[in-house]
């Protein structure tokens, strides 16, 4: 009897004919624009891996300082090289790493989504890389971004099996702090964040202090009566004592600096009034006036760093 | 051991006088006599299976065409080309439905649904297969059953022969399991939709088994909802027509309607927890029953791994509040018996030392937060002097009554 097998299962077939597709670049320029690609590309133009390992020590080291928009670019081109050779290893997770930590420093959230995206599936066709460390983004990320229930079991499975790593540990308990909204746990998470070389961690947990806060002084000025010191919600928002982190900065003020606090409530709305010498919000006033003001740093396009010349010279 | 040829001839008769019994037992796909007729076949090099099909069905047009497919299925099947099976499968489904539509009466219908059944088999047996073979593509079979599935459904729900719609249930609660075990929830939600169209059979119609599973399925997606009156209503009833015999089943349905209930405060006996062999449980209603914040947390560690994998972590991690407010209760109730002149102030200082003697070292700061959030959220009625660190509870209903969604109406075919 014969009988017609449906479906051949083809796959050296097709590896074989996606080899003979593959570029081997030749281009020795450690710098290189990022152009979207509309046809095969001339392998002059790409990059062979050790140019571009090359290219990515040099962007790790001196040209660290440069802009968010050129760092960007660079590294787009880098992945695109990679991508059109078909390179799928461990130089390829450490490309994706940096990038994604890259896009953590400049709070682009949505670049760093793409990239951690891109190393989950590279981590499991079993390249290997900062498993550990993207592994507690993960966490973070979808507790940051407010995952809930089906979706966010599945990171917590995998998780868990590795709770006993620092840095997955200390991403658990950020998520169970933002579940609590125990924002003096959060806070204190914050500044206690694992130093895995790179603050990665201090980045993405930034995303969501805002929230934190503003939640926080919601709960207040509804559960005290009549008042509450500045100085009390500076300490449990994370301005003082807790010493929360502030991506960039240097080193912080003496403890007890409420400025900064008052500043923080007054642009939300609170009233902060001058009981008896102490600062404190005014609840019941406060209450109805409490709101998430604009961010005024944010551009329509999304980058702030972004300088004009540069855009006029990306045509 | 009959033979290929005795199988279609088999098929042709009861195609021919709308057999629903026997064409039913020719479609199953693991049936040891279809099986056995392929096997002979498959030996004999000289036979094409086309040609035998066209002679002995051909009078009865398309039905060789879909046993032709069905005899491909079998043979991969036999031979353990699992995924060869399943291709063929979808080829016999598809035929088969195009007839199925066209008939005026649901005679061939139990057939349809032990193709479903093979194909659901098949798809797991191929995804395991290539499990085992190390090969990418995850599951990817068992979601091409899931949309022969929705295919079979559509032709099943959307017709005006009544009898036809007799196994819709079925077909949901099947596409629910290919549903979870895929982790595509959201899928769900277009079946619950359907299901309460007023063009769906009646509920009550269908067997108690199916309205169990689909009740089953339905809770447990509230619960990841949060939706936990719904969760409630429904689980209940899974449990309350569940077989009592079928313990392994009862167990599954608490396992999940016990934290909605803890979230309501409802408290289970030790011995339901022990007859349903639910230990895991033990340490957490006891913490809930002495407000012990610690117990809880120890126990939802110890067992978070489980937890997790059954879907109850997160939900369980929410019982945190309610513990916090039995402790404060406890606190309130000693500290109004100490001093009753101020029987509605409580100082945070001794909620403070209650929390620690648990196991919980907090400091003045993060005990006001917690308390802040206690009453923001509805658990204490009162307020917080800070100043003095006090919190004044008001005189009335200070520890208001858990609640949630109650305001919405029972959901009516639930009511048996």
């Amino acid at each position: 009897m014969k009988l017609v097998a449906a479906g051949v299962d083809n796959d050296e077939e097709k590896e074989e004919f996606w080899d003979s597709l593959t570029i081997r670049g030749t281009n020795t320029n450690l710098e290189k624009s990022y152009f979207r690609l509309t046809s095969a590309p001339d392998p002059a133009t790409v990059r062979p891996q050790p140019v571009l390992e090359k290219a990515l020590r040099r962007l790790k080291t001196e040209a660290a300082g440069e802009s968010y928009f050129y760092l960007q670019d660079q590294m787009k081109a880098l992945r695109q090289d990679l991508t059109v050779q078909r390179i799928r290893n461990s130089f390829t997770a450490e490309v994706y790493e940096h990038h994604a930590r890259v896009a953590l420093a400049n709070q682009d959230l949505g670049e760093f989504n793409q990239c951690q995206t891109v190393l989950k599936t590279l981590y499991g066709e079993g390249v290997s890389g900062q498993e550990v460390e993207f592994l507690a983004y993960r966490v973070l990320y979808s507790a940051i971004t407010g995952v809930t229930g089906s979706n966010i079991n599945t990171v917590l499975s995998t998780a868990c099996a590795m709770r006993t790593e620092p840095a997955i540990a200390h991403a658990l308990a950020v998520r169970s702090a933002l579940q609590d909204d125990n924002a003096v746990e959060y806070f204190r998470l914050l500044g206690a964040a694992p130093s895995l070389g790179h603050s990665g961690t201090g980045d993405l947990m930034s995303q969501r202090n805002e929230q934190v806060r503003f939640r926080h002084v919601t709960v207040a000025c509804k559960a005290f009566q009549p008042r509450v010191p500045v100085a009390h919600l500076a300490r449990v928002l994370g301005f003082t004592l807790h010493r929360a982190y502030v991506p960039g900065d240097g080193e912080r003020d003496p403890p007890e600096d409420v400025d900064e606090c008052v500043q923080w409530l007054e642009a939300h709305g609170a009233v902060v009034k001058d009981d008896g010498g102490v600062p404190s919000v005014d609840c019941k006033e406060s209450a109805p006036r409490l709101f998430v003001p604009e961010d005024k740093n944010a551009v329509a396009h999304g980058d702030q760093t972004l300088d004009i010349a540069d855009f006029m010279a990306s045509f | 051991m009959a033979s290929l040829g005795q199988y279609l001839d088999a098929a042709a008769h009861a195609v021919s006088v709308k057999d629903s019994a026997t064409l039913a037992l020719l479609f199953d796909v693991d049936s040891v006599h279809a099986l056995g007729a392929v096997r002979s076949a498959l030996g004999d090099r000289g036979m094409n299976v086309g040609e035998l099909c066209e002679e002995k069905v051909g009078a009865y047009a398309p039905w060789d065409e879909i046993f032709a497919s069905h005899c491909q299925c079998l043979g991969a099947n036999a031979e353990g080309r699992y995924d060869d099976a399943f291709v063929a499968m979808q080829a016999t489904i598809a035929a088969f439905v195009k007839d199925f539509r066209a008939q005026d009466t649901a005679w061939s219908l139990d057939a349809l649904m032990n193709l479903v059944r093979g194909a659901v088999a098949l798809a797991t047996r191929a995804d395991d297969e290539a499990e085992r073979a190390g090969r990418q593509r995850k599951d990817g079979r068992l979601g091409d059953a899931g949309a022969a599935l929705m295919l079979v459904y559509r032709n099943t729900a959307n017709t005006s022969v009544w009898e036809k719609k007799s196994q819709c249930l079925f077909l949901v609660i099947s596409l629910f399991k290919i549903y979870f075990k895929l982790n595509t929830l959201h899928l769900c939600k277009n079946l619950i939709n359907a299901v309460n169209l007023p063009t769906f059979p009646t509920f009550d119609t269908f067997p108690v088994a199916q309205r169990v599973t689909y009740a089953f399925y339905v809770g447990r997606l509230a619960v990841f909802d949060d939706n936990f009156g719904v969760a409630e209503q429904h689980l209940e009833y899974a449990f309350r027509h569940c077989k009592s015999d079928s313990r392994r089943n009862k167990a599954l349905i608490l396992r999940y309607l016990l934290p909605v209930k803890l979230l309501m405060g409802k408290m289970p006996t030790a011995m339901l927890l022990q007859k349903y062999g639910l230990g895991e449980y033990v340490d957490v209603v006891s913490a809930m029953k002495s407000g012990n914040v610690r117990m809880l947390n120890d126990a939802l560690k110890t067992h978070q791994i489980s937890f997790i994998k059954q879907g109850t972590f997160l939900v369980l991690e929410k019982l945190r509040n309610i513990v916090l407010r039995t402790l404060f209760q406890k606190v309130h109730a000693f500290s109004a018996e100490k001093n009753p002149a101020k029987g509605n102030q409580v100082n945070l200082h001794m909620f403070l030392a209650a929390l620690k003697w648990c196991g919980c070292d907090m400091d003045i700061d993060e005990v006001e937060m917690i308390m802040a959030n206690l009453i923001f959220r509805k658990f204490v009625k009162g307020y917080i002097s800070h100043k003095s660190r006090v919190v004044v509870l008001a005189k009335a209903g200070a520890f208001p009554a858990i609640s949630y969604d109650d305001d919405r109406p029972k959901i009516a075919y639930l009511q048996n």
